[in-house]
């Protein structure tokens, strides 16, 4: 069995047919996941072997689930109980936490094994999985370059074989970025399909737990088994579940697909070349219509982001005073100055970064110019893309401006870094679906093709998926 | 070109944040705060007279658990013996002149 390429419908039913046991099976990722050069992983599963002999009775017994046994890299800003979690943060070097995320939790109930917690941008803020504060994830296609951010280390579990699926979040692109950058599917689901209980919040009105794999299938199955309201999340929605992975065998329907003009505009030279490359395909592919789309203000999504984003994460690192958990540095006596030592010495530069910025756009005297005239022009974005969405199925663009570029290049650029994020923000906004899905190579790395959706379309997006991928130059 | 912060104005703002800076930090905060916010000014562009800010969508009521009087039956997860020194549970030391986790 191909690590590299094997997706959960070949492992499960190698597992069925007994041609490997799951506890096989999680032992050789295991083992790659030791051999790992690219800084995948921050913590492997102790008790992951353990899991995989539990799933491997349950197999014997004849009530295996689809996914009974079948491997699992998680992002270590999800929490996993008795799993060292980390958010990539010395604040949290040593958290364990007390419960498991919703999102784990019922993959874990469907039988799934957690290989161990992927290394990621710390509290999930970057573009590159360089801010971590254990070391830069490695891109696996050049190791002298960025996985992509925030979720590098996920991304690279799924593309070097280390996980056949794996877990990352996203709230500006933190999933689609890096799924281009490493050459895999990278999905975002509709704000409240998935609990974000037990996900560590950076910006609670913009965060969802996003899924890595190799095929649509993969997604979706797992889609499936996260997806639904619960009750511990009161943003999560009662929107009905769809089944995702019987949905795929449909036929797929003429699509109308939109292509944002100004989308094309912010591309230049070989990436420019490419997805014009691209376009050309799919016009000369039945079934698919283009649609040249005007959406006028989506040239502002990048800035309402990064204003709306840090004010909700300036609130959510609140709770990180190292007092009831999380690092203290110890050598203060006065209380505030406690809080002060612990939060700047246990947050890392780009974290500071963001709680400053976002405590000036809340700040008295600021906050109408920058966080309140950033929600309202939100407002004015959702509208537009709900506008574009009556006329088109789905929007289509690349998912990054350029392929991964060289670890180093833009750690001291910070808007420079932040301007990697402007084609995926704008869905985090609208709260709607959208997947990035490898296209295709700019100068010899991958390049992903992004598709947005309405709310709730995730089916549709995924069938797209599985229908284009194999369109290829 | 508007200057939007300035040394000071980030000293509030750290102040406000409980996070420390250095004269070092806080120069290269001026530095990129100005830029950032800079790019920021495009949204004063935008007409939003009459618009109302974004708000999720349709957040339904937390629901309230029965709470049944029941014994903890987890005092393993609690009990951990890396956090016990000398058969005591070890705390962080709040209250306390020097500061350190064993001040009294």
């Amino acid at each position: 069995m191909d690590l590299k390429s094997a997706t959960i419908t070949e492992l499960h039913e190698g597992l069925r047919n007994k041609a490997f046991s799951s506890v096989e099976l999680t032992k050789q990722y295991l083992d790659a996941s030791k051999a790992d050069r690219l800084n995948a992983y921050i913590s492997l599963n102790d008790k992951a072997l353990e899991e995989a002999a539990n799933a491997d009775r349950i197999i014997a017994s004849g009530k295996p689930t689809v996914l009974t046994g079948i491997p699992l890299a998680v992002k270590d800003v999800i929490m996993t109980k008795g799993l060292r979690t980390t958010a990539a943060s010395k604040m949290l070097d040593d958290y364990v936490p007390p419960y498991t995320a919703t999102a784990v939790e019922r993959l874990q109930h469907a039988g799934m094994v957690i290989l161990g917690k992927t290394n990621c941008d710390e509290y999930a803020m970057g573009a590159s999985s360089e801010f971590s504060a254990y070391g830069a994830v490695h891109n696996p296609l050049d190791p002298t370059r960025v996985a992509g951010g925030s979720s590098g280390g996920s991304a690279v579990a799924v593309a070097a074989g280390y996980a056949p699926v794996a877990l990352g979040t996203d709230t500006g692109g933190s999933v689609r970025l890096p799924a281009s950058f490493c050459g895999v599917i990278g999905l975002k689901p509709t704000y409240g399909r998935i609990s974000r209980y037990g996900l560590i919040a950076m910006a609670s009105s913009l965060d969802q737990v996003g899924i890595f794999s190799r095929s649509a299938a993969d997604a979706a199955v797992v889609l499936e088994v996260m997806s639904g309201q619960d009750p511990l999340d009161a943003t999560s929605q009662a929107a009905e579940v769809p089944r995702y992975s019987e949905l795929l065998h449909e036929r797929l329907p003429d699509i109308r697909i939109g292509v944002p003009r100004q989308f094309k505009e912010g591309l230049s030279g070989a990436a420019l070349e490419w997805f014009e490359g691209q376009l050309a395909i799919y016009r000369s592919t039945p079934g698919y219509t283009l649609v040249d789309i005007d959406l006028p203000r989506i040239g502002y999504a990048l800035a309402v982001y990064y204003i709306i984003m840090p004010s909700e994460v300036s609130a959510n690192m609140a709770r990180y005073d190292g007092l009831r958990y999380g690092y203290a540095a110890g050598t203060q006596a006065q209380l505030s100055q406690q809080y002060s030592e612990n939060r700047s010495k246990g947050f890392g530069p780009e974290v500071r970064r963001r709680i400053l910025l976002g405590t000036y756009a809340l700040s008295a005297g600021y906050y109408e110019a920058y966080y309140a005239q950033a929600a309202k022009v939100r407002t004015i974005l959702r509208q537009d893309l709900n506008t574009a969405f009556e006329q088109v199925d789905a929007i289509l663009g690349p998912t990054s401006p350029t392929p991964a570029f060289k670890i180093g290049e833009k750690q001291s650029d910070p808007l420079n870094m932040y301007l990697s994020d402007i084609y995926t923000v704008a869905a985090n906004l609208a709260g709607i679906p959208a997947v990035s899905y490898p296209a295709g190579l700019v100068e010899g790395l991958p390049m992903g093709l992004q598709l947005m959706g309405p709310r709730w379309s995730e089916a549709r997006l995924l069938q797209m998926v599985q229908a284009f991928m194999p369109v290829e130059a | 070109m508007a200057t939007h912060i300035t040394p000071e104005g980030v000293e509030k703002v750290a102040h406000l944040a409980r996070i420390q800076l250095s004269e070092n930090d806080r120069a290269q905060a001026v530095t990129e705060l100005e830029t950032i916010l800079t790019y920021m000014d495009r949204l004063a562009e935008v007409d939003t007279s009459g618009v109302a800010p974004y708000a999720l969508p349709s957040v339904t009521t937390a629901e309230l658990r029965q709470d049944p009087a029941k014994p903890f039956v987890d005092q393993g997860s609690l009990m951990d013996p890396r956090r016990f020194k000398q058969g005591l549970l070890v705390t962080k030391g709040v209250f306390s002149e020097t500061g350190d986790d064993n001040g009294s």
